[in-house]
């Protein structure tokens, strides 16, 4: 006997309360208690489908959801970095690097050019904030209303360290005052460089779980 | 039923030979499956199953495939190359195990 959608809803919600909000994990787990459920209302079709979860949630495991969101959570970990080794390196191409090269000896011109040199590093502060910005509004904004996924989230979290160090940029730029050479510009350089490769493997992972979950808006 | 806990270091390769016997299995119909093949002697709990499922996932040795089935969506587990090279060691391992056991508990009979 097939489970209807609101009994699937049902089975879904209150998984969610037990703790676990990411797609990936609850999934699988739905589909266990609602597979187990199928063939309890078969045999017993007044079954009260409430109580049912909760019976089925105590047989579980001793420790409900605890253990399986911790061995997730460590497996997702590995998947991440493994991939995203793997994508941080498909994404230093030889175009990508002489564009890069290109960008910083363009910018050490600029630099040596102007007399005002904390303007010119006031101009790449504002560049990195706008980036940050982008970053907040644009990935974690956009995905407070969708589904999360643990894979994503644990990207995201990654993602964010470029906040910090736009935020330490600043502050070291503010303490600093003198001394703009071109180690400093090195460092926004790599700042940036971290931005651009760190939203590449962010699209490449959100891209294998569109492959993965092909019916769930990511 | 059997101590349960015997089977526990087993649970690996238990998995592992089951989808090298099935192209691709989910949960649930691992855990059945186990139970039908020992006549109930051995049930893998969920809270064991799906960290043992993850864990071979994170490894590589396990691939993964979503699937919409009636209401919701059902995660398929299927080997991977390295998984089938990895049911074999393990395999092996497992008929090694089983001498050596049979050897100590009744040095009389052997498997062979």
């Amino acid at each position: 006997m097939e489970l209807t959608k609101e009994q699937v809803l049902q089975i879904d919600n209150y998984i969610s309360a037990c703790g676990i909000k990411y797609y990936d994990v609850k999934m699988e787990i739905v589909d266990h208690f609602a597979s187990i459920l199928e063939l309890r209302l078969e045999e017993e079709p007044d079954l009260d489908f409430k109580k049912a979860i909760v019976e089925e949630h105590k047989k579980f495991s001793n420790n409900g959801f605890k253990k399986l969101l911790e061995i997730k959570t460590d497996s997702v970990h590995k998947r991440f970095f493994k991939s995203s080794l793997k994508h941080l390196f498909s994404f230093f191409t030889l175009p990508k690097v002489i564009i890069t090269i290109a960008i910083f000896l363009g910018l050490q011109f600029i630099m040596n050019s102007i007399s005002d040199t904390e303007i010119f590093f006031n101009i790449l502060q504002g560049f990195a904030l706008l980036l940050s910005f982008r970053l907040l509004f644009n990935v974690n904004m956009r995905n407070n209303n969708k589904i999360s996924f643990l894979s994503l989230s644990i990207t995201l979290r990654f993602f964010n360290v470029f906040h910090l160090f736009t935020i330490l940029f600043q502050f070291l730029d503010n303490i600093n005052g003198e001394g703009f050479n071109n180690i400093h510009l090195l460092a926004y350089m790599v700042l940036f460089l971290f931005y651009w490769s760190g939203e590449y493997v962010y699209y490449q992972n959100k891209k294998e779980v569109q492959e993965q979950y092909p019916n769930v808006i990511v | 039923m059997g101590n349960q806990k015997l089977y526990k270091g087993s649970l690996q390769t238990i998995i592992l030979k089951l989808l090298a016997q099935n192209d691709k299995m989910y949960g649930y119909e691992i855990t059945q499956h186990v139970k039908e093949l020992t006549k109930g002697e051995l049930k893998i709990t969920e809270g064991a199953l799906y960290p043992a499922l993850h864990k071979l996932e994170a490894e590589g040795l396990l691939d993964v495939e979503v699937a919409k089935v009636g209401n919701r969506l059902r995660k398929y587990y299927k080997l991977t190359e390295n998984g089938t090279k990895e049911t074999a060691n393990k395999l092996a391992e497992m008929q090694e195990f089983l001498k050596t056991m049979q050897h100590l508990v009744n040095p009389k009979f052997s498997l062979e």
